[in-house]
């Protein structure tokens, strides 16, 4: 499962420890989950995209997520 | 940071095993070192017992004594190094913690039974010394008891930082 979890987490500016205590789980999990070691559980990424406040599918995808730069460029 | 005994016992095991203090042991290197600290203390600990028994050697004996505490030690920290993973309770893991914990189990299920039977054979099947056959037994027990959580010391990665 990929997901784009390690950018909206620099966008909003929030650190691991953070986001870990506001889902519930351990920093180190956040940790994993950004490295692609770990799928999460339906729940637990429900609550994630709960606390970034977007659907899941913006945050866990099945396929790779299009490359940020590749939107830009299309976009502009 | 260091805090009294009385702070200590005040601490849950969550808040102890997840102590800022123990960061030292986290590292996969040290983690590692400590396994085979386990590991060759256990391997030490069965041969100065049996030897112990079956030389009756009250100095050897006195060499498995002193062992112990440094036990304590390595098991503490193996288990504060994975902050608990095996040692707390389930409600106080979180889905990724109980997820790696279960598979090790499971994958040390064989192993274990392995490390057991060969110790029964020794026991049952060859003329050793008694006090010997009771050493290997000996490591052999906490070889297998402590093999779930050697296991994941050894092949969790390296944490991510907070």
């Amino acid at each position: 499962m990929f997901n784009r979890l390690a950018l909206l987490r620099a966008e909003r500016n929030v650190s691991r420890k953070a986001l870990a205590e506001a889902v519930g789980v351990n920093f180190q999990t956040i940790g994993y989950l950004e490295r692609g070691d770990y799928s999460p559980s339906l729940e637990l990424a429900l609550r994630i995209s709960a606390f970034f406040q977007v659907p899941v599918e913006v945050l866990f995808s099945l396929t790779p997520f299009e490359p940020l730069t590749a939107q830009l460029t299309r976009s502009a | 940071m260091s805090r009294s005994f009385r702070e200590i016992f005040a601490m849950s095991r969550r808040e102890i095993m997840n102590d800022p203090q123990f960061d030292w042991a986290r590292h996969l290197v040290v983690r590692r070192r400590l396994v085979v600290g386990y590991v060759l203390l256990t391997l030490a600990a069965g041969a100065l017992f049996g030897l112990s028994v079956g030389l009756k050697n009250p100095w050897l004996l006195a060499g498995f004594v002193t062992a112990l505490p440094v036990f304590v030690f390595l098991i503490g920290s193996i288990n504060a190094s994975l902050r608990g993973i095996t040692e707390i309770r389930t409600a106080q893991l979180d889905e990724w913690q109980i997820a790696r914990r279960d598979a090790m189990f499971r994958q040390c299920w064989w192993p274990g039974l392995i490390i057991m039977a060969i110790s029964g054979y020794i026991g049952a099947m060859t003329d050793m010394n008694a006090g010997l056959k009771a050493g290997v037994a000996i490591a052999a027990f906490f070889l297998t008891l402590y093999l779930p959580t050697a296991a994941l010391a050894w092949t969790l990665p390296e944490e991510p930082e907070a």
